[in-house]
């Protein structure tokens, strides 16, 4: 079983991405039976690693399944499971959300919202830690731009 | 002199730089810019105005009900079985899936058991095969092949080899009645050896065997025959009388005055085609009566 920061991490991530807390569940819910399944071999690296890795795959499939059958995916809630402290804030960012295909704030949520380091997220991308600082410098653009 | 970073690298520097990832040197040479280039500042402003934007969701946060809840789920195999267990379903249902189970188990049992097989062994039952102890040539065993389904008798041949049998014996039937007509003149064979003593001791016998064919053999036809037969002095010689019905033609066993054979061929000849032949036979008849024995065919 996930740690609870882990499954804090798993909702948060989705629900900040997707902006819809049954979405949300389901694909925490994906994402850390994934993470658990990896993280129990042994010889694996860095458990964060794995979950941003699972996380960063599980999203690709959700979205994928919503381009195709947007009411296909989710669980059906009465009420609402996050606490949000400053509604404000989480109504722009939904604002900015619908001008986006939420690709580049993958990196962003990853970075500051969850405060992953870079390394991390590198290796979870498989990819140089230069080329995640590019990619949040280009979110950051996009970001200043659209808001 | 170190040369000053252009505004392409220092915008590209921004975000190690607001990550603190960058060294003293670089840090130095952005600084440198920064303090000069009026756009390049601006974008490190807007840049950290998003970063502390995004700083600000991470205090938004999932209830503690629904992580213990997700922390503890059962997953795959375990919930499933939590969910559609044994133990969830309503006691109605339990007992109508045992009832159903024993059927199919009594149903499976009663169909692919061995039962016969069983109670031959058992009462060790010997399948009858039919004896025909006068026959020389004995029937092929009939070996039960029981894969034609229920309704086929286990006790016999599969289908196509019980249709060949059933012709043999049809062949067999041929052959017994062809042996009861050989008994029946070798049972005039008995009776000559005093005939041959009494009638013509010393010469040689014969007999005349062949057959009639006709067009089409019907009873008229046959009665015609036999009528014409006893028209010129014919007379049984066997044990049946004349056109006995064998199969499918008409079995003539007679004696007749030599005299008359000529006037015989003339008047068989008008119902069909007759061919006859001489034989030796150990019976001797009188020297003036032949005896033939003819067959009437029909399908000529």
């Amino acid at each position: 079983m996930a740690a609870p920061a882990y499954t804090e991490l798993a909702l948060n991530f989705f629900f900040l991405l997707l902006a819809d807390e049954a979405l949300a569940i389901t694909a925490a819910e994906q994402a850390l039976k994934s993470f658990n399944k990896k993280s129990d071999k042994p010889g694996e690296k860095n458990p964060e690693v794995i979950l941003v890795h699972e996380l960063l795959a599980t999203y690709k499939k959700i979205k994928k399944k919503l381009n195709r059958q947007p009411s296909a995916v989710g669980h059906k809630l009465t009420k609402s499971e996050w606490k949000i402290p400053q509604p404000k804030i989480f109504s722009q960012w939904k604002e900015y959300l619908n001008k986006t295909d939420g690709e580049a704030e993958t990196v962003l949520i990853l970075r500051y919202a969850l405060k992953f380091p870079t390394k991390t997220i590198a290796d979870a991308l498989n990819l140089p830690e230069g080329t995640v600082l590019f990619r949040i410098g280009r979110g950051l653009e996009q970001m200043s731009r659209l808001r | 002199m170190k040369r000053e970073l252009s505004q392409f690298f220092a915008k590209e520097l921004l975000p190690a730089y607001l990550e603190g990832s960058l060294d003293k040197e670089r840090i130095a040479a952005l600084e440198n810019i920064l303090s000069k280039d009026a756009k390049i500042k601006s974008e490190l402003s807007a840049m950290r105005t998003q970063v502390e934007f995004l700083e600000e969701l991470s205090k938004i946060s999932p209830a503690p009900e629904l992580i213990q809840f997700l922390e503890t789920k059962p997953e795959g195999w375990h919930r499933a079985k939590e969910k559609y267990g044994w133990a969830k379903w309503p006691s109605t249902l339990q007992w109508a899936s045992q009832l159903a189970l024993v059927g199919v188990l009594l149903l499976l049992t009663i169909h692919f058991f061995p039962w016969l097989n069983m109670a031959r062994s058992i009462k060790t039952i010997k399948p009858t095969v039919p004896q025909l102890s006068s026959m020389t040539e004995k029937l092929e065993p009939i070996k039960s092949k029981p894969i034609y389904g229920p309704l086929w008798p286990k006790d016999f041949a599969p289908p196509e080899v019980y249709a060949k049998q059933m012709e043999e014996n049809s062949k067999k039937n041929a052959a017994i009645a062809d042996i009861v007509t050989r008994a029946d003149e070798e049972s005039n064979n008995v009776s000559t050896e005093e005939e041959n003593e009494e009638g013509a001791p010393g010469r040689e016998g014969f007999v005349w065997r062949g057959a009639l064919k006709v067009t089409e053999l019907d009873e008229e036809t046959a009665t015609d025959v036999t009528r014409q037969i006893e028209a010129l002095g014919g007379a049984k010689a066997g044990q049946v009388e004349l056109g006995w019905k064998k199969g499918n033609t008409r079995y003539y066993h007679f004696t007749m005055p030599l005299a008359n054979y000529t006037e015989f061929q003339g008047k068989m000849s008008e119902v069909g085609t007759m061919t006859l032949t001489k034989e030796k036979h150990p019976r001797v008849m009188k020297p003036d009566v032949m005896r033939i024995i003819m067959t009437l065919e029909g399908g000529k």
